[in-house]
C-alpha cells in the first residue's frame, strides 16, 4: 500500500465502539486521488461503519480520519464535501429528480443557472436528462440508484461514498450498472470508495480492495495482487477458495474448485503437482460445468469438472497443480 | 439494513440539540407541571388554593366525599360513560362491519357520515340537542345526554375497529369458509377475534372520553344530571377551595389505572396515540 | 356478505345519526324554539356588524392561531426527538406525553388556577424572589387562556406530529447533511416538507379544539376574556335566546372550517411546490 501522502482520504488507527462491541478496530487506510477503493467483507465485519465515519455520520472512538490532508475527524458531515450514495438512496421523496440532483447545490447557495446547468450534466452522465421532472416514487430501482449518483456527484465531491450501492438491484441489472459505475468513475476520475460484501464486484471495478474481518484489515492490495494469494484463510473463503487441506510438504494449502483436476485413478501423478486417491461422493450439474464433491481421505475436496461422464461412487485421482496451490498461515 | 438503521439512530441520538431540548423540556413542563401542583395542593391543610400549601391534611378528601353533587356526579358520569360506550359499540361495530365488508356503493360516504359527529363542534352539537330534543320535543335530559355521548363516541367505535379490520387480511374469513365455517360461526370465531383488540381500544377511548366530557353535559344538564366534571366546573366557579384538588387527584388516580389497564388490553400508546392521526 | 345485511347492519347506527344528529343540527339552523322563521338569519347579520361580537370573533381567531403556533413550536420538537429516540425509555416519555390526554379538562385547568392564582405558584415565585411586592394579574387575561388551551392540546401535536416523523427514513437527514445542507437547512427543506401532513393535522385539530374550548376560557379567562364558546353558552343557558344561540354555533363552525380548510389547502401546496 502507498504511504498515503497522495491521499484523498486516509485512516489513521481509526477505531469504533459501540457499548461493548468494537465494530472498527485500528484500521489504516490511503485512498489515493482518482482511485477506486473496495471496503470488502461479511456484513458485519466494520466496512459500513468505516464509511459513516469518513461520512461523518459516526464519530471514531480513536484515531484520525485526514479528508484533502486536512484533519476531518470531528468535522460535521455537512462541511466535509462528500458524496455518499445510501444502500436505499435515500432520494428526498418530496423533491423531483432535478431538485434532488440539485439539493447539495442549493444549500451551497450556487446560482440557479448554474445549479441546472450542473444538474444537467450530471444526469446526462448516469443517463437520466429526460426524467428530471419526475418524483422518486415513478422511478424503478435501477433509476432510483441512478438518480442518488447523481446527486452524489453533482456537488463535485472529494470523494464519493457508495454503501452497497447495487444490493437492491436484481442479479441483471446489477451486472449492468456494475459496468455503468465503472464508466461513470472512469470518466468523472472521481476518487470513490466502495462499500460491498460482494467479491466479484469488488475484483471488477476495484483498484484498490481492502477486506475486512471483525474490524480489522485483513488484507490489502490490487485484486490482483490479492485473488491469486489470500493471506489467509479468512480471506481466502471470502474469495471464493473452498478446499483446504494439508499437503505433505507445503502445510496448510488452499485451492479453488475450478483448479481441482479430476483424473482416472490408474493415471499416474502428473508434473508439477501433488494428486491424492478419492471417491465421488455427489456429482452437482450446473449448466457450463458440474460440481463434484470429492472424498479424499476423510477431507471434502470440490472439484469444478467440464466433462461430466464421471459417476458417483466412482474411485478417482484428485489433482492440486502447484501453480495454483496456495500456502495459508497455519 | 436494520442494524445499519440501528445504528444511524444511535449516532443522531447522541448528536446535542439544545433548542430543540429547551423547546421540549417547555413542553412536557406546561403539560405535566400544573397537573404536579394540583396534587401538592390537593393534601394543604389552610382553606384556600396556596402554594406552598399550608401544613399536610387529608380534610380535603373528606369534604369531597361529602359534597353530594360530587357522588352524584361520578354515579351519573359512570352511568352515562358505560350506556353511552355499549350503545356506540352496539351499534359501531355492525356498522363498521357493514361499511368494510359489504360491498355497498358510497362506502366512503357512508364512513364520513358516521365519523361526521366529531366534525362539528362539541358545543354546537349539544346546541343542537338540547335545542331541537329536548327542548322542540321534550325529550328527558338523561335521554338527550345519553343520545350527545353515544354520538360523540361514535366516530371512535367506527375507527378504531375499522383500522382493526382493515389491518386483518380479509382472506381470512375466506379461508374459514373455505374450510367448513358458516357465516355464523366465521364471525364468531375469527371476525370478532380479530376485531377484540380494536374494539377494547374503541371502549377504552369512548369511555374515557365521555367521561370526561364538559361541553355536551353541561348543555344538556337537566336536574340531577350534573356529570362529575360539569360539577367540579360549577363549583370552581363558585368557590375557591382546594375540595376539586382532592377530587382531582382521585380522577388522576383513576386515570393511571386506566392507563394501565390500556396498556395490558392492547398497549396504552396504541390507543391514546391514534387520536391525533 | 349480502347487502340486504350490510343495510340491516347499518340501520341503527344511520337512524341514530339522522334523528340525533342530522336532522336537530339542519333544524337548529332554521328552527329554533320561539323563533320566528329567518331570526337566526337577521341575528348573524347583526352580529357580523355589532362591534362587541366582532371583537369577540377575533378574539377568538386570535387565541386559536396563537395556541396552535405555540402547540407547533413546543410539540414538534418533543415528536421529533421522541421520533428519533433509541433510549429505552423513550416509549414512557411518549406515554407521558399522552396520558394528559386521559385526564379531565377540567382537572387540568385546574392546574392553572394554581400555578397563575393570587396566591398561586407564580405570584409567590416572584414575591419569593423579590421581583415585585404586588404581583401582577395573571388569570383571566389572554396569556391564561393561551396557556391553559397550549396544555390541554400539546398532546394532540405530539401525537399527530410523531407519526409523521417516525415513518421519516433517518438517513434522508443523513443525505441531506452529507450534500451540505445544515442542521436548519436539512429541517427546513426536508424534515417540515415531509413533516407537513402530520403537523396540518395537528394544527387543524389544535385550531378546532381550542377556538370552541368552553372550560379552559371560561375558568382562566372569564367574562373578561369572552371568546364564541361562552357567548353560546350564555345565550342557550343564561339569557335563552335561542337565535342568537344558534347563530352563534353558525359562527364557530364556520370560523373552524374556513380555518382547516386554509390550512389543508396551504399544506397541500407545501407539499407539492
Amino acid at each position: 500500500m502507498m504511504d498515503g501522502s497522495d491521499a484523498v482520504v486516509r485512516l489513521a488507527a481509526v477505531s469504533r465502539r459501540f457499548g461493548d462491541v468494537t465494530a472498527v478496530d485500528g484500521v489504516d487506510l490511503a485512498v489515493p486521488a482518482g482511485s477506486l477503493t473496495a471496503l470488502l467483507g461479511p456484513s458485519g465485519c466494520g466496512k459500513t461503519t468505516t464509511l459513516r465515519m469518513i461520512a461523518g455520520y459516526e464519530r471514531p472512538t480513536a484515531g484520525q480520519i485526514f479528508i484533502d490532508g486536512r484533519d476531518a475527524t470531528t468535522l460535521a458531515p455537512e462541511k466535509r464535501n462528500i458524496g455518499m450514495v445510501f444502500q436505499s438512496y435515500a432520494l428526498f421523496p418530496h423533491l423531483t429528480v432535478a431538485k434532488n440532483v440539485g439539493f447539495g447545490l442549493k444549500v451551497r447557495g450556487v446560482a440557479r443557472e448554474e445549479i441546472r446547468t450542473r444538474v444537467h450534466a450530471a444526469l446526462e452522465l448516469v443517463g437520466l436528462s429526460d426524467l428530471s421532472g419526475r418524483r422518486p416514487r415513478e422511478l424503478s430501482g435501477g433509476q432510483q440508484q441512478r438518480v442518488a449518483l447523481a446527486r452524489a456527484i453533482a456537488i463535485r465531491p472529494s470523494v464519493l461514498l457508495l454503501d452497497e450501492p447495487l444490493s437492491n438491484l436484481d442479479a441483471r441489472l446489477r451486472v449492468q450498472m456494475r459496468a455503468e459505475l465503472a464508466r461513470i468513475q472512469r470518466e468523472s476520475g472521481i476518487t470513490t470508495i466502495l462499500v460491498t460484501h460482494d467479491q466479484e464486484e469488488a475484483l471488477q471495478l476495484a483498484d484498490q480492495m481492502v477486506i475486512l474481518d471483525s474490524g480489522r484489515v485483513a488484507q490489502a492490495g490490487h485484486p490482483r495482487e490479492i485473488f491469486p494469494a489470500p493471506a489467509s484463510r479468512f480471506v481466502a473463503t471470502f474469495l471464493g477458495y473452498e478446499n483446504f487441506l494439508t499437503l505433505p510438504g507445503r502445510g496448510l494449502v488452499t485451492i479453488r474448485p475450478e483448479h481441482v483436476e479430476v483424473l482416472p485413478e490408474s493415471d499416474p501423478d502428473p508434473d508439477g503437482g501433488q494428486s491424492r486417491p478419492g471417491t465421488i461422493s455427489h456429482i452437482t450439474y450446473r449448466g457450463t460445468d458440474s460440481l463434484v464433491t470429492l472424498d479424499v481421505a476423510g477431507e471434502t475436496v470440490l472439484a469444478a469438472v467440464k466433462d461430466s461422464d464421471l459417476r458417483e461412487g466412482t474411485r478417482v485421482r484428485a489433482v492440486f497443480p502447484d501453480d495454483h496451490v496456495v500456502s495459508l498461515p497455519s | 439494513m436494520s442494524q445499519s438503521a440501528a445504528r444511524a439512530r444511535v449516532r443522531l441520538a447522541r448528536e446535542r440539540r439544545p433548542v430543540l431540548t429547551v423547546l421540549a423540556v417547555a413542553a412536557y413542563l406546561i403539560m405535566i407541571g400544573p397537573v404536579i401542583f394540583v396534587v401538592a395542593v390537593a393534601f394543604t391543610a389552610g382553606s384556600t388554593i396556596t402554594f406552598p400549601p399550608e401544613g399536610f391534611s387529608l380534610r380535603w378528601f373528606g369534604a369531597a366525599a361529602d359534597y353530594g353533587p360530587f357522588l352524584d356526579g361520578l354515579w351519573t358520569s359512570l352511568l352515562v360513560a358505560a350506556g353511552a360506550t355499549v350503545i356506540a359499540l352496539a351499534v359501531g361495530v355492525p356498522a363498521t362491519l357493514a361499511i368494510h365488508r359489504g360491498r355497498l356503493p358510497g362506502r366512503s360516504v357512508i364512513q364520513n357520515l358516521f365519523l361526521s359527529p366529531i366534525v362539528l363542534p362539541e358545543l354546537v352539537l349539544g346546541l343542537a340537542l338540547y335545542q331541537q330534543l329536548m327542548v322542540g320535543l321534550g325529550v328527558t335530559a338523561s335521554g338527550v345526554l345519553l343520545v350527545g355521548h353515544t354520538l360523540l363516541l361514535l366516530p371512535y367505535a367506527v375507527r378504531v375497529t375499522g383500522a382493526s379490520l382493515t389491518l386483518a387480511d380479509p382472506a381470512l374469513e375466506e379461508a374459514a369458509r373455505g374450510l367448513g365455517a358458516g357465516p355464523v360461526t366465521t364471525f364468531f370465531r375469527v371476525t370478532l377475534p380479530v376485531l377484540r383488540p380494536g374494539i377494547a381500544a374503541a371502549a377504552v377511548l369512548g369511555f374515557v372520553t365521555s367521561f370526561n366530557n364538559v361541553p355536551l353535559s353541561l348543555l344538556l344538564q337537566g336536574s340531577g344530571t350534573a356529570t362529575l366534571p360539569v360539577a367540579m366546573l360549577q363549583y370552581v366557579q363558585t368557590s375557591y377551595d382546594p375540595v376539586v384538588a382532592a377530587v382531582s387527584v382521585v380522577l388522576l388516580a383513576a386515570s393511571v389505572v386506566v392507563a394501565v389497564i390500556a396498556e395490558r388490553l392492547v398497549g396504552f400508546n396504541k390507543i391514546f396515540g391514534g387520536i391525533g392521526s | 356478505m349480502s347487502r340486504r345485511n350490510a343495510v340491516l347492519l347499518l340501520a341503527p347506527g344511520l337512524a341514530l345519526l339522522l334523528f340525533g344528529f342530522l336532522l336537530p343540527s339542519v333544524m337548529m339552523l332554521f328552527h329554533p324554539p320561539d323563533t320566528p322563521p329567518l331570526d337566526v338569519g337577521r341575528r348573524l347579520g347583526e352580529m357580523l356588524t355589532d362591534p362587541f361580537m366582532l371583537k369577540i370573533i377575533w378574539r377568538t381567531l386570535r387565541i386559536g392561531l396563537i395556541v396552535t403556533a405555540v402547540c407547533l413550536l413546543l410539540g414538534f420538537p418533543v415528536a421529533y426527538l421522541l421520533a428519533r429516540s433509541t433510549s429505552r425509555w423513550s416509549g414512557l416519555w411518549l406515554a407521558l406525553a399522552i396520558f394528559p390526554l386521559l385526564l379531565s379538562n377540567v382537572v387540568r385547568t385546574y392546574g392553572w388556577l394554581v400555578v397563575l392564582g393570587s396566591k398561586g405558584v407564580l405570584a409567590q415565585a416572584l414575591t419569593g424572589l423579590g421581583i415585585t411586592d404586588h404581583p401582577p394579574q395573571l388569570l383571566y387575561t389572554e396569556a391564561a387562556v393561551v396557556a391553559g388551551l397550549v396544555q390541554l392540546f400539546l398532546p394532540l401535536v405530539i401525537v399527530s406530529c410523531y407519526s409523521s416523523l417516525s415513518g421519516i427514513d433517518v438517513r434522508l437527514e443523513d443525505a441531506a447533511r452529507g450534500l451540505g445542507a445544515s442542521r436548519s437547512a436539512t429541517l427546513r427543506l426536508v424534515l417540515l416538507p415531509l413533516a407537513m401532513p402530520g403537523a396540518v393535522v395537528g394544527a387543524t385539530l389544535v385550531f378546532a379544539g381550542a377556538a370552541t374550548a368552553y372550560t379552559t376560557p371560561v375558568l382562566l379567562g372569564g367574562t373578561r376574556q369572552m371568546m364564541l364558546s361562552l357567548q353560546l353558552y350564555n345565550y342557550s343557558s343564561v339569557t335563552i335566546d335561542w337565535a342568537g344561540a344558534s347563530a352563534v354555533a353558525i359562527l364557530m363552525t364556520v370560523l373552524v372550517f374556513a380555518v382547516a380548510g386554509a390550512s389543508a389547502w396551504a399544506g397541500r401546496k407545501r407539499v407539492t411546490v
